[in-house]
């Protein structure tokens, strides 16, 4: 079967674990449990051609002491970058990752989760920066890890951007 | 050429005297090599050219006289003109050369170092796999062996050590044996056995994906790709985390009881998981078996893209390195493989206390995290900069006077003060929060003020002393971020409690008998209470500083004349205005009015009173 190392990139508690958690076992917590280091999943998605075993690797989240080491990305066919849609400085952290990893491995197939999609009332997103970057090139998806929506499309996405890559 | 040299003067310059040219084509080809060819055919052309000018009797005579060297001439003619040829000549000149014990090849071989180092150096410089993929089959087993020799003499040193450190171990076996209800064989068997290779991973290294695995067990292995994740992750942190030097790697690991040995190749992992403590022939078959399969896999691996399917057939080298040895009876072997036991006993504390420290550094590093996202969400607190240098943390940015406390901001973040070094620069800032600290403090606002801030104007409301409210009124306006005040909601409360007071001295009315000025008898309790009333009056009207005035109205019934019953509510006033005015102490100010007949008409007792009215602030002024 082929296999495709994928990673889960964005700032802490944007819900990259909860994503994969939504995605492989369809389960959600509202529990927040930081992860240290890199916890690794998978699940076996369709592709174009014939099923495609997602090694899904989910990294500590950045912050301001804690940068993500870009050696972690070697050899991903791509990732998913996770904002979370309440905290717009999410997407900063998301915007300065992305740079990152274009310098260290090079430009790579990715997709954007716009996390917490279920939390309308605290959405602090500007709309205008997502289609400033929807212009760009940037693929968004609204999702939530908590209701399941988009999380499906996001990863099913990236596939059809790693096969077409 | 060492021997021409030696040969051609000894054997023919006597007998022969060659043309010059050939001399000179010998001197050269003797001694400089790089410019032979162009001079050996300038030297040929001009035999030729001559050759041809000459009679052919001449030519045959010089046939006759030098035939074997324009033979040879001849021939270093071809081998100069065809590329290949020469190509071949110098190539084999320059391997004697440097296979000459002559010291002045010596000289060659040294010039040639540094070209070949440089050579090396920018082969490296441009991409060191290539060297590294070329040199590692070599390589391996080279270094294979002095890790083995090494290893060796350490077991053996520590043996005998061991072997008496270790002899309780029978007695011990029993008791768990009885303790865990097992048989005592099993016990040991499971003691005993000093290694089995459970379990063989063949990871592609670059995206840690699972290429190929292999099991000595019955049983599934549960998601062996994500165990070979996990391991190049560690790796990598391993590597990040712990060397400057890119071929540090992590090699064993220690899980339980199980040890993980890893193998690196250019492309590839090799990784057993190994029950009890492997020696070292286990990594020397798994180094064989990853330079196999680096020979046959060669290309699949540097060119792979996610299809595992090729590397099927590693199955079987990977089978080969599954094995297990039992220990019974060979106790020296046994007790090295204590010592290594113990080695990887030291490797797992090793890890225990990396993961521990992972623990605290992380949970520390959120709680910096903590820190700083409170200190950047608090008003009137800019962070400019902030540095974690070894155990110390450094913030620096500017800070409002009215902003909260840093330090109770750490302390609220659980992290001790005396980690924290900061550096405040002073500044204004204008957020509402920082506005309204900033009024409080300066006006020394009490308790029971209120004070709302929007958008420039400063909104004052609740009980306040009067002092205060002259003074603090005027002085809002200075507050920086202040533009305007509004004071509708403010209420002095000692103008109140005066207003209150009076509202009772009003409710008080005295009679009179006919004709009478002093208040009837009787009425001791309303004049006492009259007089406390008065006397708070006083003193709070003395600590306000406000104006206070009291109207003493006097009243007379119907019976006798206008005039005189003016005069008689007159005096009923007047005596008790000098009453008042005694008792007061000149804080209230009284006016005496004789009110004349009251106009409630009629003849009757009620009639005859003295009531009051009280004034305060400006009204009291007016009155005066
Ligand atoms: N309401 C809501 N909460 C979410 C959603 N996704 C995640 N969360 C919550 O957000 C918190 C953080 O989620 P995680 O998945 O642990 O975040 P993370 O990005 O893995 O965090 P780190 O591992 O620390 O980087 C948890 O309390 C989750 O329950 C979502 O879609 N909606
Ligand atoms: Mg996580």
């Amino acid at each position: 079967m082929i296999q495709k190392k994928v990673c889960m990139l964005g700032a802490f508690a944007v819900g990259k674990t909860s994503l994969v958690a939504r995605f492989v076992k369809s389960i959600f917590s509202e529990k927040y449990h930081t992860t240290v280091g890199v916890k690794i999943d998978k699940k076996v998605v369709a592709g174009e051609n014939g099923d495609i075993n997602l090694i899904l690797w989910d990294l500590y989240g950045e912050d301001d002491f804690q940068k993500v080491r870009m050696s972690y990305l070697r050899g991903s066919s791509g990732y998913i970058l996770v904002v979370d849609g309440t905290r717009a400085a999410t997407l900063d952290t998301a915007i300065g990752l992305n740079r990152n990893v274009e310098e260290a491995v090079g430009v790579l197939p990715f997709v954007v989760v716009l996390n917490k999609s279920d939390l309308t009332q605290e959405w602090e997103i500007d709309e205008g920066r997502v289609s400033q970057l929807a212009a760009q090139g940037w693929s968004f998806i609204r999702g939530s890890a908590k209701t399941g929506e988009g999380v499906e499309e996001a990863f099913q996405l990236l596939v059809e951007k790693i096969s077409r890559a | 050429m060492k021997e021409r040299r030696d040969q051609t003067p000894a054997g023919r310059d006597e007998v022969l005297p060659f043309p010059a040219e050939t001399d000179e084509l010998r001197r050269l080809l003797e001694n400089d090599e790089t410019e032979t060819s162009a001079v050996l055919r300038e030297v040929i052309d001009r035999v030729e050219r001559e050759s041809r000018q000459e009679p052919p009797e001449l030519g045959e005579l010089r046939g006759l006289m030098f035939g074997g060297e324009i033979d040879r001439l001849n021939r270093l003619e071809t081998r100069m003109d065809d590329p290949s040829e020469l190509a071949e000549d110098v190539s084999r000149r320059i391997a004697e050369g440097l296979a000459a014990k002559d010291p002045r090849q010596d000289l060659f071989k040294r010039a040639l170092i540094p070209v070949v180092e440089e050579a090396i150096r920018d082969s490296i410089r441009r991409n060191p796999k290539v060297l590294v993929d070329v040199l590692f089959p070599i390589m391996g087993p080279a270094i294979r062996k002095a890790i083995a020799a090494a290893l060796a003499g350490m077991v053996s040193s520590l043996n005998s050590t061991l072997e008496n450190s270790f002899s309780w171990q029978g007695l011990k076996w029993r008791l768990e044996a009885r303790a865990t209800g097992r048989p005592f064989g099993e016990v040991v068997l499971s003691h005993t056995l000093i290694y089995q290779v459970e379990q063989v991973f063949l990871v592609h290294k670059e995206t840690g994906l699972l290429l190929c695995h292999v099991t000595s067990k019955e049983e599934d292995i549960r998601d062996p790709d994500l165990i070979s994740g996990m391991l190049t992750a560690l790796q990598d942190f391993v590597k990040d985390s712990f060397s400057t030097d890119q071929g540090d790697m992590l090699e064993t690991m220690q899980v339980g009881e199980y040890t993980v040995r890893i193998e690196q190749g250019p492309a590839a992992i090799l990784a057993a998981v190994v029950r009890g403590a492997p020696p070292v022939e286990v990594s020397n078959r798994l180094q064989n078996a990853l330079e196999r399969i680096h020979l046959e896999k060669g290309t699949d691996l540097t060119d792979f893209e996610g299809d595992t399917d090729v590397f099927e057939d590693c199955r079987p080298i990977l089978e080969e390195c599954l094995d297990a040895q039992y220990g019974a009876g060979r106790s020296g072997e046994q007790s090295g493989n204590k010592v290594l036991r113990l080695a990887y006993g030291l490797i797992g504390v090793l890890v225990l206390v990396f993961g521990t420290w992972m623990f605290f550094s992380l949970r520390e590093s959120r709680r910096w995290n903590d820190f700083l996202t409170r200190l950047r969400a608090e008003p009137g607190i800019v962070v400019t900069d902030y540095e974690r240098r070894g155990g110390r943390y450094l913030v620096a940015g500017l800070r409002d006077p009215d902003a909260a406390d840093p330090d109770a901001l750490a302390r609220a973040a659980s992290i001790a003060p005396d980690r924290l070094d900061t550096r405040w620069e002073p500044y204004v800032a204008l957020s509402p929060k920082l506005v309204v600290a900033r009024a409080r403090r300066m006006l020394e606002t009490p308790a029971t003020v209120t004070t709302e801030f929007d958008n420039g104007e400063l909104k004052l409301a609740g009980h306040a002393p009067h002092r205060w409210i002259a003074q603090a009124v005027p002085l809002a306006r200075t507050v920086p971020g202040v533009t305007r005040i509004r004071t509708d909601g403010l209420k002095d409360s000692e103008r109140e409690a005066i207003e209150a007071t009076g509202r009772e001295i009003e409710a008080i009315r005295l009679g009179f008998a006919l004709n009478a000025v002093e208040p009837l008898p009787g009425q001791d309790e309303a004049i006492q209470k009259l007089v406390k009333l008065l006397e708070t009056l006083r003193d709070t009207a003395k600590i306000a500083g406000v104006p206070v005035s009291i109207e003493v109205f006097g009243q007379a019934d119907g019976v006798g004349s206008v005039e005189y019953n003016r005069q008689l509510s007159q005096r009923r006033a007047e005596y008790f205005q000098k009453l008042f005015a005694a008792q007061t102490g000149g804080a209230v100010t009284f006016r005496a009015i004789g009110l004349g007949i009251a106009a409630t008409g009629g003849e009757t007792p009620a009639q005859r009173s003295v009531s009051f009215r009280v004034s305060v602030g400006e009204a009291a002024q007016v009155q005066r």
